[in-house]
């Protein structure tokens, strides 16, 4: 079944940039040895490295809490405290050495969005956490099964109660629709679909909504009538919708075009959609193959000069605070990701977030200026630090170092460095100007336009 | 027969769970203001005076408006709501349309209920486990065989005042049961699923401003599609007063901010090139919302008239209605509901409270605009994506339907019932949907013409229908 697959070569585009794109779209963003070794190694083996994380040790760095009145950093409770699910994740961002494990786990969070405002017990929300992660360079078949047995998608999309005397249509009609068809189906085949997808059931008795031993499925209140889905007729059960939907003919293209738009602001090139559409299916609908594919696509990398998509804000901020090792210190994360539209575990619908240039109102900008705000308030120095003796070009030149030398307009450099010569030491006659200046320089460097998009 | 399990209680312990996470978590995201705006304790030292009073200066000049008077209030004993009465009367005097949106799919059989007659055995047969007895139900004058849900008191009592335009029944033809579909469909004023723009966004690109992102304010947490437009800019804001920008230790936020609007350049692709006009625009909004800023750094807004529920309704129409009072030039604004519609389970609960919100946020907001001078230019259009099946399900809660309500308020509306009925006598022909009577393009259509006043098909492509009478 599994056929040798034909991956395009690596694309010859401009390195340095190249590995820019890469770094920021499959992640969170190149640190310094990032460059450094994937300008010695090349494009292609930072594709490996990217799609054959390691396994062990993945997290480095200081562990994540929350600092207390007293400046005690307490440790996260991400299964009990309110937010604290959404630092833990934050953390992780920041800190792993597995970049697109991550990044492919938020993605196939907005796929198969979930939130935590339908559930009772965010612990629901971490289990299908590890379930995405556990498959986020897996096999999207295997995952699709998982997510019909998840507690928290049973939930979410009232597969949990769904009688045979009353079927509950609503995931069956989001698993066709948003999960893996898009199109090519009817009405009639959700309402067949949703008598198969019955006898889930919770026993409501107790508290604890993640023991996994209050959730059964009821052959008793299962439909066991005949359905008939897309033309095929049977008794089917829950898992038999699930198979019928990912060998449906709309299901490899209608991924694969999904997948491409979270790497991508354009539509896929016809030619990158086959190869993608045909290592998907060729593989027996593995996520390795089909990224391999993107990222080694042409398309990929157009506009290499002018980064045209815009960082969604928990890659905006996780992005910052690996550029300027800033760690997980603060539940403030939590509100700010919310200011910014994009709380992980919150997503606003089943239909996740709405990507690229939605993610920019001025409500939203505003609040990414206040996380960069909170970012520089965990690097706050005295004035005294700043010697009144430096120059605007060594004052922009250290500020973009400490921002992680991001990617700067030709219009950006030039406006900074008007500013640093206006914001001088001594200007006024206070020396708070010198460290003003780092300041201003620091904030619009990780807070402006070009800040927003990779 | 399978024995049926008991009816689903818990349910109701699982949402008494997820009410207490709603407070917590607003209790957190309620320290966002006091972080966002930290005093600059800089600012307060001797040696940083003159600084001060050079940025009060600036902000003077911003300051036009409502600020302007509030300044001078401390001297004149002026209360504020003279003052405000005074900014709106500086205003232009053009009309606003309100859109406040029930997400999910609100229940109009739900909402405005059968209580006689053919409907009411429909309704009594199809909903053993929701009918509400006619005996609970809140009359409506002239219609003894409808009332509303015993918690639209609100609603019921904007229609007594002759202020509530009740559309039952209103949807589109065939109607689409998926949430984005429909939604996509109201929202965009059109049936076609790939529409770029918004109808208050089309209508903003006919009739507004190149240069006001006030002119079209989403009174939400993020960006709203009604209003998203191909020239028009428009903005989203929850809470005016916040609106500002800080950084630590900084003590010239202008002079960041002046260059801040400056970075970026003139970007081609569209990405950068929204990056570089929303970094702008939020600069612009910040500027524009100092007097309210400053009104709150003067103590807050006076009380409202009629207090308002403590719901994220109550909030974002509260704000706008201090927004519109402001003289900021706004046309059109969205709100969207802090209840869930999408009651496929526990519904009772769900709608009782959905339903009170709704009616007590907008007799405070109609309140709100009185007091302000406002109320005629106003029109609020309440709308969801669609209605819920006739049928109830198994979970105590009705799945997606047709036909869903579209409620006009204002002084100026047509109020009372565009039709008298439900008609649902014939469900086997709608496969188990209320018949849809209306089609919400008509309504959408009279509103542009009578209100806004603009050719309904300027704003919306192709449309040949006939504009109902939806303004008096």
């Amino acid at each position: 079944m599994v056929g040798a697959i034909e991956y395009p070569p690596v694309p010859d585009v401009p390195l340095e940039q190249a590995l820019e794109r890469l770094f920021w779209r499959a992640g969170f963003g190149p640190s310094a040895a990032d460059r450094k070794r994937f300008r010695r190694d090349g494009l292609g083996a930072a594709i490996e490295y990217l799609l054959k994380p390691q396994t062990r040790g993945v997290l480095r760095g200081p562990s994540p809490g929350v600092e207390d009145r007293n400046g005690t950093l307490r440790p996260l409770r991400p299964l009990e405290e309110y937010g604290h699910d959404v630092l833990w994740w934050l953390d992780r961002m920041v800190r792993t050495r597995a970049p697109l494990v991550e990044r492919m786990t938020l993605n196939l969070h907005d796929h198969f969005a979930t939130s935590n405002e339908g559930l009772a017990d965010q612990r629901l929300s971490l289990r299908q956490n590890a379930l995405l992660r556990r498959h986020a360079l897996g096999d999207f078949g295997t995952l699709a099964h998982g997510i019909l047995h998840d507690f928290a998608m049973q939930f979410w999309l009232n597969l949990i109660g769904s009688h045979r005397d009353a079927p509950n249509e609503n995931f069956a009609r989001e698993l066709m629709e948003l999960f893996t068809l898009g199109s090519g189906y009817t009405e009639a085949d959700i309402r067949e679909a949703a008598r198969s997808l019955t006898g889930f059931e919770f026993d409501w008795d107790g508290e604890e909504y993640a023991n996994p031993r209050r959730y059964s499925w009821s052959r008793e209140a299962w439909d066991p009538g005949r359905k008939r889905v897309f033309g095929k007729s049977g008794r089917f059960r829950p898992d038999d919708v699930i198979d019928l939907c990912l060998r449906h003919p709309a299901h490899p293209p209608f991924l694969c075009r999904k997948l491409w738009g979270y790497f991508s602001p354009d539509e896929p090139p016809a030619g990158t959609l086959a190869q993608l559409t045909s290592a998907y299916t060729a593989s027996g609908r593995k996520l390795v193959p089909a990224l391999r594919v993107i990222f080694r696509s042409r398309a990929f990398y157009d506009n290499l000069d002018e980064p045209d998509l815009v960082k969604p804000p928990v890659v905006f901020l996780a992005g910052a605070m690996r550029a300027t090792g800033t760690f997980v210190r603060s539940d403030a994360w939590v509100w700010l990701l919310f200011g910014m539209g994009q709380a992980p575990f919150y997503p606003p619908h089943v239909g996740g977030w709405d990507q690229n240039e939605s993610f920019l109102s001025a409500a939203a900008y505003l609040s990414r200026s206040h996380a960069v705000a909170h970012l520089l308030e965990e690097h706050a120095f005295p004035d005294r630090d700043v010697p009144a003796s430096e120059t605007a070009a060594a004052a922009l030149a250290g500020a973009k170092r400490f921002a992680g030398s991001p990617w700067t307009s030709p219009a950006t450099d030039a406006r900074l460095a008007r500013l640093a010569a206006e914001l001088g030491p001594g200007w006024d006659g206070d020396d708070h100007w010198a460290a003003e200046r780092r300041r201003v320089l620091r904030h619009l460097l990780l807070a402006g336009p070009d800040a927003q998009v990779h | 027969m399978v024995p049926r399990r008991p009816a689903p209680r818990p349910h109701e312990l699982h949402r008494a769970c997820s009410d207490f996470r709603r407070t917590t978590r607003r209790a957190l995201l309620g320290r966002g203001a006091a972080h966002v705006l930290p005093l600059p304790e800089a600012l307060l030292e001797a040696g940083a005076a003159g600084f001060a009073a050079e940025r009060r200066t600036r902000r003077e000049l911003l300051a036009g408006g409502v600020g302007a008077f509030v300044a001078l209030a401390a001297a004149s004993r002026l209360t504020p709501w003279d003052l405000v009465a005074r900014a709106s009367a500086a205003e232009t005097g053009d009309p606003i349309l309100v859109t406040l949106f029930l997400p999910g799919g609100n229940d109009g059989l739900g909402t405005v209920i059968p209580l006689a007659g053919a409907d009411r055995d429909v309704y009594e047969r199809s909903r053993p486990r929701l009918a509400i007895p006619p005996e609970a139900a809140l009359p409506i004058p002239g219609h003894p065989e409808l009332g509303w849900h015993p918690a639209a008191s609100g609603l019921r009592d904007l229609y007594d005042a002759g202020r509530l335009g009740v559309y039952l029944a209103a949807d589109y033809p065939n109607p689409d049961f998926s949430h984005f579909h429909s939604a996509k469909f109201w929202r965009s004023g059109t049936l076609d699923l790939s529409a770029a723009t918004g109808w208050l966004g089309r209508y903003l690109d006919e009739a507004g401003s190149l240069d006001n992102p006030l002119q079209g304010i989403a009174v939400e947490w993020s960006t709203d599609d009604v209003l998203a437009s191909r020239r028009a800019p428009t903005c989203a804001l929850f809470s005016p007063g916040d609106f500002d920008f800080w950084s630590p230790d900084v003590w010239d936020t202008d002079r960041m901010l002046d260059a801040l609007r400056e970075l970026g350049g003139s970007p081609a692709a569209p990405a950068r090139r929204r990056a570089v006009e929303i970094a702008r625009q939020a600069v612009q909004v910040r500027d524009a919302l100092g007097p309210l800023r400053a009104e709150d750094e003067q103590g807050g807004a006076a009380a409202p008239p009629r207090a308002y529920p403590d719901s994220d309704t109550g909030a974002a129409l509260r704000n706008l209605a201090r927004l519109l009072g402001a003289g900021l030039g706004v046309r059109v604004a969205t709100v969207q509901s802090a209840g869930m519609f999408d009651t496929h389970e526990g519904q009772p609960d769900q709608l009782r409270w959905n339903l009170s919100d709704l009616g007590a946020a907008l007799v405070a907001f109609q309140a709100d605009l009185e007091r302000r001078g406002l109320a005629e230019r106003v029109v609020t259009l309440v709308w969801s994506e669609f209605g819920r099946r006739v049928e109830d399900n198994d979970s105590l809660g009705t799945d997606h339907g047709a036909g869903g309500l579209l409620l006009a308020v204002g002084p100026r509306t047509n109020g009372g019932l565009a039709v008298p009925a439900w008609g649902l006598d014939d469900l086997d022909a709608t496969d188990g949907n209320v018949p849809v009577a209306i089609d919400f393009r008509d309504v959408y259509a009279g509103v542009l013409e009578q209100h806004l006043g603009i050719e309904a098909a300027r704003v919306l492509p192709g449309y040949a229908g006939d504009p109902l009478r939806v303004i008096a």
